[in-house]
């Protein structure tokens, strides 16, 4: 029965070869995309875990906003330095927090030449929080926070982008016009969920963003470390009880603040990556689907063409079932073996596409899309179900024309 | 054995009624050699088809063997036309791009028969073309098409072979090549039943069966043995 299948496939060459086509390009385009998917979820994942992942709160100032996005009446001004060390002293289960003042960009000169770029303010904890030190020089400190000192830990790219390639540690450029002096050179980070690029940053104490370079009192968000034995949300809820009399909120007034822990970050992923597991998908299932009319189509063209092989199998004592099988058998084989063509395909066309910035594409603009580079490749269950796709192409495709063809009359197609 | 009682059949074509078979009745011999003869559209076609299993008639009564075959399934029917009936047809019917002998062996794919080793071999010897066993059908001559068609009649080795017009697409000695080796089956003890328009292919038979219009109109011995 196998044999007689391969056979027909080798008789009928340019029919094999077009339903081979079809099976190809729907399970290709299903593979790459789901695998695709799968490797781009999985990064922006790895990506947002190495930023809140653990244990963590991210606390922002105003309330309703997602995010730190823009506000309406203008930026939120209530959280300040204070209410981080009210929230320190009161919950002990918060280990660190670290504040945040993300400048945006400014013109920072160095010999002459003027280049914008991303300052963010930080304390001392940010080596803790972030868990991200300096691989040369060293990150600042305590009394650097303190004194609002003029000091500067430049992003790894900027090395080569601003001073050349040397060791900047000890130079000195300006920043908005204040002299700053360059100590150290921060770790790798990668890109930010928001598209930033974390290794194009300049960080200076966060009293220093405050004072000397935007001139406020207040800071925009806080990265909190809670201890690891720590219920998540029960400390979100203490934050708030700290919080709000010092805000002077009364009972029926809504937060000015907002918190975000790592849980609720991955459900926005999710949703937000559903153009991956659901659009996309839905798109390749229709070309599937195309794929499978092709098939049945060229199947029917077979049985109408084999009209005679079937009626001489009959006679020769093939019963129905003997007949569905065959083609059953025959478009599942010739699905199959498209499907693993698409196996190969697919995988070639993933490890092309590795190359190209997904998380940059995905998240938002930016120009570093090296920095962004996602291993994509073919995990073994996306393969699966690019066997188990071609087989129920083969078997779906292949049932109305294996039923055509075994209620043949003999007695008509002999003649 | 085959018994024919009674047996009738018809076709519409459009809106007229062609009756095809019209109250036959005939009885063959095991080991007979029985050639039915009629111009065409004398529902000899439609008398083949049904010795052979392959359709059932609308009334009368059809015995193989002994057993009456109207009450069998169609899977019954195709099984019992693997095991018990060999055919061999006008245009062959031979499959392309497949060799002699896995055209011979088709019948032993849908056979329940245990050991099925070197019988399309075998087959293929009886008709002198084991030395043909791999060449495809557009390799041999017509005669030599037939005789694999005959092999692969042969390969379960039933007790009848139903011929429908063997020769008509042969020239003449590749025609009497084929009913020579139909003889010597019969001399083997194969029942052999000819179905031909043609008197002198008829000829080579023990007994000729005329059909007319559906209705046996003569039967006759013809050679005594």
């Amino acid at each position: 029965m196998v044999r007689s299948a391969v056979g027909s496939m080798r008789r009928h060459k340019m029919r094999t070869f077009l339903m081979i086509l079809g099976t190809l390009v729907g399970v290709t385009a299903l593979t790459v995309v789901v695998a695709y998917g799968q490797g781009t979820q999985n990064a922006v994942l790895d990506n947002f875990n190495r930023m809140f992942g653990g244990s963590t709160i991210m606390l922002m100032a105003g309330g309703g906003g997602r995010m730190g996005g823009p506000h309406a009446d203008g930026p939120a001004t209530t959280l300040t330095l204070e209410d981080l060390a009210a929230i320190g002293a009161e919950i002990p289960e918060v280990i660190a927090s670290d504040p945040i003042m993300m400048l945006g960009e400014f013109d920072v000169v160095y010999e002459g030449e003027t280049k914008p770029i991303m300052i963010t303010g930080h304390s001392e904890s940010q080596e803790i929080v972030w868990d991200r030190g300096a691989t040369s020089g060293s990150y600042f400190g305590h009394e650097d926070v303190e004194r609002s000192a003029r000091v500067a830990v430049v992003g790894e790219r900027l090395v080569t982008e601003i001073f050349g390639g040397m060791d900047p540690v000890g130079e000195s450029i300006r920043i908005a016009n204040v002299p700053f002096e360059v100590i150290g050179v921060l770790d790798l980070m990668g890109i930010d969920p928001h598209g930033v690029d974390m290794d194009r940053e300049i960080q200076v104490p966060v009293t220093t963003a405050m004072r000397r370079l935007s001139n406020v009192d207040y800071i925009f968000s806080a990265k909190l470390s809670v201890a690891a034995s720590a219920n998540l949300d029960d400390v979100v809820f203490r934050i708030a009880d700290v919080l709000r009399p010092r805000h002077a909120l009364g009972p029926q007034e809504p937060n000015d603040f907002q918190m975000i822990t790592p849980v609720q970050v991955e459900g926005m992923i999710e949703s937000g990556n559903r153009v991956f597991t659901l659009f996309l998908p839905l798109v390749a299932a229709i070309s599937i689907l195309a794929g499978g009319i092709v098939v049945a189509n060229l199947m029917l063209m077979s049985v109408s063409e084999r009209r005679a092989e079937i009626g001489l199998r009959k006679a020769l004592g093939a019963k129905r079932r003997d007949i569905s099988a065959q083609f059953l058998l025959e478009s599942t084989a010739v699905t199959l073996f498209g499907g693993l063509l698409a196996l190969g395909l697919a995988y070639v066309v993933l490890l092309a596409m590795g190359g190209v910035s997904t998380v940059a594409r995905t998240m938002g603009e930016t120009d570093n899309a090296e920095a962004a580079e996602v291993a994509l490749g073919l995990p073994w269950e996306v393969a699966l179900l690019g066997v188990a796709a071609s087989l129920a192409v083969g078997l779906l495709a292949g049932v109305a024309p294996a039923r055509r063809a075994a209620a043949l009359d003999p007695v008509e197609t002999l003649r | 054995m085959i018994e024919l009682t009674g047996v009738s059949k018809t076709y519409e074509k459009g809106s007229t009624v062609v009756r095809a078979l019209d109250d036959v009745s005939l009885r063959i011999d095991r080991g007979s050699f029985v050639a039915i003869v009629g111009p065409s559209g004398s529902g000899k076609s439609t008398m083949m088809n049904i010795v052979g299993l392959l359709d059932r008639p609308d009334a009368g009564r059809y015995d193989l063997d002994g057993s009456d075959v109207g009450a069998l399934s169609s899977d019954e029917l195709a099984e019992a036309r693997n095991e018990r009936i060999g055919f061999v047809f006008q245009s062959f019917h031979l499959l392309a791009n497949t060799t002699a002998l896995e055209n011979v062996e088709l019948p032993l794919v849908y056979s329940n028969r245990p050991d099925i080793s070197g019988l399309g071999l075998s087959a293929l010897e009886r008709v002198g073309l084991e030395d043909r066993a791999q060449h495809t059908p557009g390799e041999l001559s017509g005669g030599q098409q037939q005789r694999v068609a005959i092999a692969r009649a042969l390969v379960n080795d039933p007790d009848l072979i139903l011929a429908d017009e063997p020769t008509g697409n042969l020239d003449g000695a590749s025609g009497l090549e084929i009913l020579g080796i139909f003889q010597e089956l019969n001399r083997l003890g194969k029942t052999i039943v000819l179905i031909t328009h043609d008197v002198e292919v008829a000829a080579m038979a023990d007994r000729r069966v005329n059909i007319v219009d559906g209705r046996v109109v003569s039967d006759e011995i013809t050679r005594g043995d």
